[in-house]
């Protein structure tokens, strides 16, 4: 049965303290949650609008409280702490069996209670779990009983809930209290929507005089109320009547769902978050990064060249290198596919390299898009660094991974705004449909031994965005280190690098050892990907000719040919033969009858195109039927899906095109979309007769 | 319930020196998807004597494994329990590395469908540096009860070249070894007596690695393996029985049961309020049967003995869930309360391949409650939600049950009388609509067809029940959609369940030059049923299959019937299929049986299996061609 995760766990030091005073922490948090509650704690129905739900959450009290105490922490000093505690209250009314499946078994992390020197809780986690009956008689659940979780879990604990029933009420909390020596300085966003549609939900931020609370409301959240309580004052939103988050297609809740964002600060004035980025740029001071490694290969292998574009490509490359990666951040060379960079050094070595080539450049930030822009920002933990080199056009350098170029930009950041340390303000592009193409040429012709079968050969360009999902499905690490493998990164001076190179060079020998399980892998893989794309049997796969792999700048494209059989393309019809033909520009976008209305912006990855070229040679004996319905044309400004066929010389050949024009829509331009997604949908069920003359 | 498995692990050195890396090289071409394989392995179970407890197990491994694939891990598990645990542990690879710490990952493991049981592993990783790498490793395990080594297996996930296990048993224990599917592999077995002790050997070579096939029947149907049974030992002199025969299995469950307590006033006045209004026996027992059925959840703790103990009556209606057994003993009492002779019985579910004549932990693994009712015997199973009183589950038929009766136990099996009790039954009426296929759609279920639609449906989120129904009478098939559906009375067990809806089967037809071409059946069950050489389970499919579809197509006005593809018949001991087309007026009638009676396909019907799933995939694919007159 599945199990629920308490959403909550803060790990705190567990210290032992007596349980006559543990008991009384809990009876106070207890007396308040579950005893001094407000009414909707209390509450045991459901409206009738939300009786077909699995769930409905009655109430759902998020509360936060902030206070500063003093203490003597050595023999003569006195320290200010912050003391912060979060309670999750929920109370959950279960309506069917599902919920009841649902909410069988919870796992959470044990409760923890920590005492300070004079034996006072100073922090804790606190976990309270009873089940209400319709009539409103309760029973607390005894976590005593729980019982260790295997090691897979990230809970601790876990208990059955005991006499649990259809129309039962979950009323549970997690309450944690932590001090810390560090005054509040935070923001986050906040949806409103969740699993369950929510009757009663409360937010609501107590904090002392001293700290601010600034927040904006979206997509219809209500506002706060302010109130203030003797010293504190108290910030309340109330949210009633909530569905359930609805399942939407290219969908970035935070720009379109109900939610807000908040800061809770001490500062007299909302901080704008633009300006924290541009001063945290500023703080990055003298750059001492050591770029010896990069200077010896530049020197090493373009002496005299000072073209700014040359050298731009070769520190990209090279700092994109598992060699150089291995030297320079220390990431072990023998997963090049799965060796993600984190970390900023990447940044500050470009910096400090393009200085010394005095190539104007900055260091600059931008906010993703699905939470941008600036303005709405309350925290930058949607940031990404970029460096921007200052020519016209500007050219964009993201945090390497393993196939990106220089000047490309992750989708998430096309359109949205970075900000340098003198607080200019950068418009990042949008890559084009065209930028993001895919063109796949596919070949048909019958088995002559079994006409059932197709033998097809095919060839794949992709470009832009869509590349990536070809690169990672086709290429394999040992490829990945043999691309690397050019004399010019064996040319090295320092004894770091040598040894490097001797490593990089064995580990490349090594990984010849599993070639064949390798290529068996990826062949696999491939011919999954097919059968799952075009919902056919796929045999014989084999052939995979690697044009270009698309990670240098000389041969920006993924392109490959490779060779299989096709089993159940074909139906037969007496003596005739029918078709799927349809099937070959891969599972479409289905817009099914409750997704046609929509009253929330669209939000796509990015604008892109498909094109296909199909071509089949009509076996002797047989003449083609049914092309004329595959010419079709649905266009607007939105994009489109048109398909033509014809059939010349025994061959017949169709091609189709599908665009997206563009990454974003608004809720109005849906009506534009679904024609030309259904009419793609529409083609992929397509058919065609041979028939025998 | 629960048994120790050991799947063979280990051996010694290789007696002449090997060209490691050309072997792995070998291997290589051979499993293209393993890491490693196990190139020599030495089990030796040791039957130690102990003054206390007659006889403990030392088990002692060594294994020899060669790396396959550079910069990958392979890894060796040790399980243990409250029974038993791991005293050495050593491992070194010919490339100097060295484990000697086996307990750096280790944690509670959870048995699939269980809550909580008492096993824990300690898993370490082997880095494999280089293809032809070699590590050896060495393990001890002692076990302390040795009635809970019931089982030894061949068998492990790598492949293996050759593995030797022994036992070594003294005089003073009485052991029998049973043997299964040992003829379908490469095993030799020989027995000698050293220094008063009978030494039994078996080596195998050549094993393939396992492999998970969904669907699968268990390794117990598929995998050679052994049954140990330890039917007596000395302690202090003197003979003692361990499990010799099937009474002294059930002596020992019933030591267990019998330190049940139940409080029967806890549950007493629920009892009595169920069957209240009941007059016949039938009735009141069905509102039993069905409360429990309904009401408690099926969670299981298995820790130590509560693995064969059930839990007290009262304890699982207090706290609405419990496993099997604490379900059975439920089902008992709240029985007996109503006046009723009710029995805990225990059972081998159909994953079970031994009979109860074998005296063994292994043959169990499953409780329910026997009913004596007028010189006859219910069985009732109360972990299976929406089965009718009367009825008995699939996955508890044709097996042999042992029910309590006081000192000495009832033999007897569960048999099925009603043929064809479980089928799922399929409508259409339809007629063409441009491209489409429109009509009435009638579905009839009967016995575990229905009682698994009814959970299904029951435990699928309310706010998911439209999708569920839609994929549900569609089979998947997402061109075809339903509307207008009417649903029975879910809440009765008994008899069929009907649904009626109507249907619009989108792109079912094809139309070229005044002909349409018609595919006439949305549900292509088993079309993609061929089974790869390589599957060595079994095929289980956890029911009994027979499903019927008709499908009547009124010929449009103006058409003539061009083609009606040809029919299918097959017709073998494990299945067939059926698949014919009329002509009735002016209307095409095609119908469709499918029938698994078992459930069941061997290993040896693969090839017969195979060869009839392409004359049925062949049979969807073919089109009815209808022309303009």
């Amino acid at each position: 049965m599945r199990k629920i995760l308490f959403a909550v766990g803060l790990s705190l030091l567990s210290v032992a303290i007596s349980l006559a005073q543990s008991s009384e922490i809990e009876k106070k948090i207890k007396q308040d949650l579950w005893v001094d509650c407000p009414k909707e704690f209390k509450s045991l129905t459901i409206p009738d609008k939300w009786k077909n739900e699995s769930a409905v959450l009655l109430a759902f009290h998020r509360e936060y409280v902030m206070d500063f105490t003093t203490k003597v922490t050595g023999l003569t000093s006195v320290s200010r702490f912050y003391i912060e505690k979060l309670n999750y209250h929920y109370r959950i009314k279960l309506i069917d069996k599902a919920a009841i499946a649902d909410f069988s078994e919870l796992s959470f992390n044990s409760k923890t209670i920590k005492s300070n020197l004079f034996g006072k809780a100073s922090a804790y986690r606190v976990i309270g779990i009873k089940v209400v009956k319709p009539d409103g008689t309760a029973k607390e659940v005894d976590l005593s009983q729980a019982v260790k979780t295997d090691i897979t879990s990230n809970r601790e604990l876990k208990i059955p809930i005991p006499n649990l029933e259809t129309g039962d009420i979950v009323d549970y909390f997690v309450a944690i209290r932590d001090e810390s020596m560090t005054m509040p300085n935070f923001g986050d966003e906040y949806l409103l929507e969740l699993k369950y549609p929510v009757v009663s939900h409360t937010i609501s931020f107590s904090l002392p005089h001293q700290l601010n609370f600034y927040y904006d409301s979206y997509n219809g959240a209500p506002a706060f109320t302010k109130e203030q309580k003797d010293r504190d004052v108290i910030y309340t939103m109330k949210d009633d009547m909530r569905d359930k988050t609805p399942e939407l297609l290219w969908h970035y809740p935070y720009q379109s769902a109900p939610h807000f964002r908040y800061r809770v600060t001490n500062e007299d004035v909302k901080p704008v978050v633009a300006t924290e980025a541009k001063n945290l740029l500023s703080s990055i001071g003298r750059n001492i990064s050591d770029i010896g490694h990069m200077a010896d290969f530049m020197e090493g292998n373009f002496k005299k060249n000072k073209d700014p574009q040359l050298i731009l490509k070769e520190i990209y490359f090279l700092l994109r290198n598992p060699i150089y990666m291995k030297a320079y951040y220390d990431i072990e060379l023998g997963n090049p596919l799965d060796a993600p960079l984190s970390g900023n050094r990447f940044f500050l070595l470009v910096d400090k390299y393009l200085e010394k080539a005095k190539i104007p450049h900055d260091i600059v930030i931008a906010p993703s898009r699905d939470l941008a822009p600036w303005e709405s920002l309350v925290n930058m933990s949607s940031c990404e660094f970029f460096i921007r080199i200052n020519t016209t056009p500007a050219v964009y350098m993201m945090r390497p991974t393993p196939f990106s170029l220089p000047n490309e930009i992750p989708y998430l950041y096309e359109g949205s705004e970075a900000i340098s340390k003198v607080s200019t303000k950068y418009p990042i592009g949008v890559s084009q449909a065209d930028d993001n193409s895919t063109a796949t040429a596919l070949k048909l012709a019958f088995n002559p031994n079994d006409m059932g079968q197709l033998n097809v050969s095919r060839n794949v360009v992709a470009k832009g965005h869509n590349k990536m999902s070809h690169q990672y499905l086709i290429f394999t690490n040992y490829d990945y280190m043999k691309a690397y493998d050019l004399p010019k990164y064996q040319v090295q001076s320092s004894n770091l690098m040598k040894g490097i190179l001797k490593e990089f060079n064995k580990e490349k020998t090594k990984y010849e050892q599993r070639l064949t399980q390798d290529y068996h892998d990826r062949d696999e893989r491939i011919k999954k990907d097919l059968e799952t794309q075009m919902e056919v049997k796929v045999a014989d796969y084999k052939n995979l000719n690697i044009k270009t792999i698309g990670m240098w700048d000389t041969e920006p494209n993924t392109e490959y040919a490779d060779e299989f059989t096709l089993e159940n393309l074909t139906k037969k019809a007496g003596k005739n033969m029918i078709i799927e033909i349809g099937k070959l520009i891969e599972k479409q976008t289905e817009i099914k009858d409750d997704q046609k209305n929509r009253t929330r912006d669209i939000y796509m990855p990015f604008a892109r195109s498909f094109q296909y070229e199909i071509t089949l040679t009509v076996p002797p004996g047989y003449r083609v039927e049914g092309l004329e319905n595959l010419n079709k044309k649905t266009e607007n400004s939105t994009g489109a899906f048109i398909s033509s066929a014809t059939v010349a010389n025994g061959v017949v050949t169709i091609k189709t095109k599908k665009v997206y024009n563009k990454n974003a829509y608004t809720a109005a331009e849906w009506k534009q979309l679904t024609p030309f997604l259904t009419a793609a949908n529409d083609f992929y069920t397509a058919k065609i007769l041979l028939k025998k003359t | 319930m629960k048994i120790l498995i050991f799947l063979g692990l280990t051996l010694s050195t290789l007696a002449v020196a090997q060209d490691y890396p050309k072997l792995a090289e070998k291997y290589q071409q051979q499993y293209k998807d393993k890491e490693a394989v196990v190139l020599q392995s030495n089990i030796r179970y040791e039957y130690v004597k102990d003054a206390k407890v007659g006889a403990k197990i030392t088990v002692s491994t060594n294994e020899k494994l060669l790396s396959l694939r550079y910069n990958s891990s392979i890894y060796r598990t040790q399980y243990y329990d409250q029974n038993s645990r791991v005293e050495k542990f050593f491992a070194e690879s010919n490339l100097k590395q060295k484990v000697a710490d086996y307990s750096k990952l280790c944690g509670s493991y959870t048995q699939d469908g269980l809550f909580y049981d008492d096993s824990k592993f300690c898993t370490v990783a082997l880095k494999l540096k280089e293809r032809g790498e070699v590590w050896d490793v060495t393990n001890v395990k002692k076990i302390d009860d040795v009635k809970y080594l019931t089982s030894v297996y061949f068998s492990e996930n790598l492949p293996v070249q050759e593995k030797k296990i022994s036992f070594v048993v003294p005089a003073e224990v009485t052991l029998d070894i049973k043997e299964f599917n040992l003829d379908r592999f490469s095993i030799t077995k020989s027995e000698k007596t050293e220094a008063n002790q009978k030494i039994i050997e078996y080596v195998v070579k050549d094993l393939r690695g396992l492999e998970k096939d969904s669907y699968d029947r268990g390794m117990q149907f598929s995998e050679p393996h052994l049954l140990i049974l330890v039917k007596s030992m000395m302690v202090a002199d003197k003979k003692v029985n361990v499990l010799a025969t099937p009474q002294d299995l059930y002596a020992w469950y019933s030591s267990l049961t019998r330190q049940l307590k139940p409080n029967t006033q806890i549950f007493a006045p629920t009892v009595k309020e169920l069957i209240k209004d009941k007059t016949t026996d039938e009735e009141k027992v069905k509102a039993i049967y069905y409360w429990v059925q309904d009401n408690v959840r099926y969670i299981a703790f298995e820790d130590g003995i509560a693995a064969f103990k059930p839990d007290e009556a009262h304890a699982v209606f207090e706290k609405r869930y419990g496993d099997c057994k604490g379900m059975a003993n439920l089902m008992k009492e709240m029985l007996k309360v109503a006046g009723y002779d009710a029995r805990l019985t225990w059972i081998g579910t159909r994953r079970i391949l031994y009979d109860q004549s074998i005296p063994s932990l292994a043959v169990n693994n499953h409780m329910i409650c026997t009913l004596l009712l007028n010189g006859k015997k219910f069985y009732l199973d109360a972990t299976e939600k929406y089965i009718p009183f009367g009825q008995n589950a699939q996955r508890i038929l044709d097996r042999p049950v042992m029910i309590e009766d006081g000192d000495k136990f009832i033999a007897d099996k569960i048999t099925e009388t009603e043929k064809n009790r479980d089928i799922d039954s399929r409508k259409i009426k339809a007629s063409i609509q441009g491209e489409d296929l429109r009509g009435k759609y009638v579905i009839n279920l009967k016995g575990e067809a229905k009682k698994n639609f009814l959970y299904e449906y029951n435990y699928t989120k309310n706010d998911r029940k439209d999708e569920f129904m839609e994929d549900f009478i569609s089979h998947g098939n997402k061109n075809v959609k339903t509307s207008n559906l009417k649903m029975p009375d879910l809440k009765e067990r008994g008899g069929p369940l009907d649904l009626e809806c109507d249907m619009l089967y989108t792109g079912a037809v094809s139309s070229f030059n005044n002909e349409y071409y018609i595919d006439i059946d949305p549900a292509k069950n088993f079309k993609d049923w061929i089974i790869a050489d390589t599957r060595q389970s079994d095929i289980d499919f956890g029911e009994r299959i027979y499903k019927k579809t008709s499908v009547e197509l009124q010929i449009p006005t103006g058409f003539t019937v061009a083609h009606l593809p040809e029919q299918i018949t097959v017709s073998e001991p494990e299945f067939s299929f059926n698949i014919q087309y009329k002509l009735a007026g002016n209307n095409i009638i095609y119908t469709k049986e499918l029938k698994i009676p078992e459930g069941i396909i061997n290993k040896n019907a693969f090839p017969r299996w195979n060869k009839a799933v392409k004359q049925l995939a062949t049979a969807y694919e073919n089109q009815i061609i209808l022309k303009s007159k």
